[in-house]
């Protein structure tokens, strides 16, 4: 393993897709730049785990990345927040040393920052979660890379995913800022694996996906000209009342069929109902709003059913957006 | 308390695998959303669907 490893960091680059961790790096926002609800809300494949604690995207880097996470935490629980590992990913895990390594500084805070690793108790399944181990780190206001072999030979259960998770080890107010984490097979920390930024966005769309584009947000009640926020397309009407949409592809295949589907309408007609598409009906001459369902899903994509009442049949015009969820 | 409603897929009229919360019309994967399922075992139920005959 250390002729491996020299070779990976002689490379520079490394052996490719050795880092388990999806956006490791932070590039990759496609729900928002900041959110604080416990969940998944701002960066892909991390989900805030505390009501306290916020995440957003920030520009105080260390050389070489272009973003971190900015973890802010208040005094009433401890900051934290973690990344799931799907189980089709761990298999190999059981029985190998686990390293998990990045880049860490904190601009307020007295409290140590830790990092768990957990394995789930079932596959995919982390409602339950055992701790395989866990390392706590003091901070200081200057960019430095950590690195911790967690455990020397993974559980059995890790086969089942894992999670790693980072906290404030304190209840204070605190500023954390993180990037370039790398959770890889073996026991020592490799360069951090920088995959082209095209191929972590698709990394992250098997778990998130949406009709608007990358970095557009979609809400509700926008302007339908809002650029890169609506699709438009075309309706079959099979009556006055119904309808289908065409079969709307994922970017990439999902995890599963999406857990969560979010629907967003446009400001057609006035006033528009949030959690609605805009459709058209040339009799009339008028928008309606439509009740959207799902018709047919796949883990390639899905078919909306509409209902309403617009007076007339055949293809009507349609806009709005979509955001798909197979988070773990 | 949230609430979800059934949905029936029309014209066929078999009920959707997916359900719909009512505070944003959010389409709810009935079989694998954790919050739904969690939600389900309080011993909550959803509405039923509309009734398309109304």
């Amino acid at each position: 393993m250390t002729n491996a490893v020299n070779l990976a960091s002689a490379a520079g680059t490394g052996f490719a897709f050795r880092n388990r961790i999806i956006n490791g790096g932070f590039d990759v926002w496609q729900r928002a730049t900041s959110h604080s609800a416990i969940g998944y809300g701002s960066a892909d494949r991390w989900q805030v785990f505390t009501s306290s604690t916020s995440l957003t995207r920030s520009t105080d880097v260390p050389t070489g990345f272009i973003y971190s996470c900015l973890m802010t935490g208040t005094s009433v629980t401890n900051a934290q927040f973690s990344q799931r590992i799907e189980a089709l990913n761990c298999a190999d895990l059981v029985g190998q040393p686990i390293t998990v390594s990045f880049w860490a500084k904190s601009t307020s805070g007295s409290s140590q920052l830790g990092v768990i690793l957990h394995s789930a108790n079932a596959t995919d399944n982390f409602s339950g979660v055992t701790v395989i181990n866990s390392q706590l780190y003091t901070l200081t206001s200057t960019w430095t890379r950590y690195s911790v072999t967690l455990t020397t030979s993974a559980p059995a259960a890790a086969a089942n995913g894992v999670q790693v998770l980072f906290y404030r080890n304190g209840t204070e107010s605190s500023t954390t800022f993180i990037t370039g984490v790398q959770l890889e097979v073996g026991s020592v920390a490799t360069p951090f694996e920088r995959r082209l930024y095209g191929q972590e966005v698709a990394l992250c769309q098997r778990y998130f996906c949406k009709s608007s584009s990358l970095n557009v947000v979609p809400v509700n009640g926008a302007g339908y000209t809002t650029a890169g926020m609506f699709f438009s397309s075309v309706a079959g009407a099979y009556l006055t009342t119904a309808a289908y949409t065409p079969f709307m592809k994922f970017p990439v295949t999902m995890r599963t069929e999406p857990a969560t589907i979010t629907i967003y309408n446009t400001n057609l007609p006035s006033p528009s109902t949030a959690g609605q598409w805009s459709i058209f009906s040339p009799s009339g001459g008028v928008w309606y709003n439509c009740s959207v369902s799902v018709q047919s899903v796949t883990q390639e994509g899905w078919a909306a059913a509409l209902a309403g009442s617009w007076g007339s049949s055949g293809g009507l015009p349609l806009y709005g957006a979509w955001a798909a969820s197979a988070e773990l | 308390m949230e609430q979800y409603q059934q949905l029936r897929n029309e014209p066929m009229g078999d009920i959707s695998v997916y359900v719909r919360r009512l505070s944003d019309n959010a389409l709810i994967n009935s079989k694998t959303n954790e919050e739904y399922l969690k939600w389900l075992a309080e011993g909550n139920t959803p509405l039923p669907p509309e009734d398309p005959t109304k």
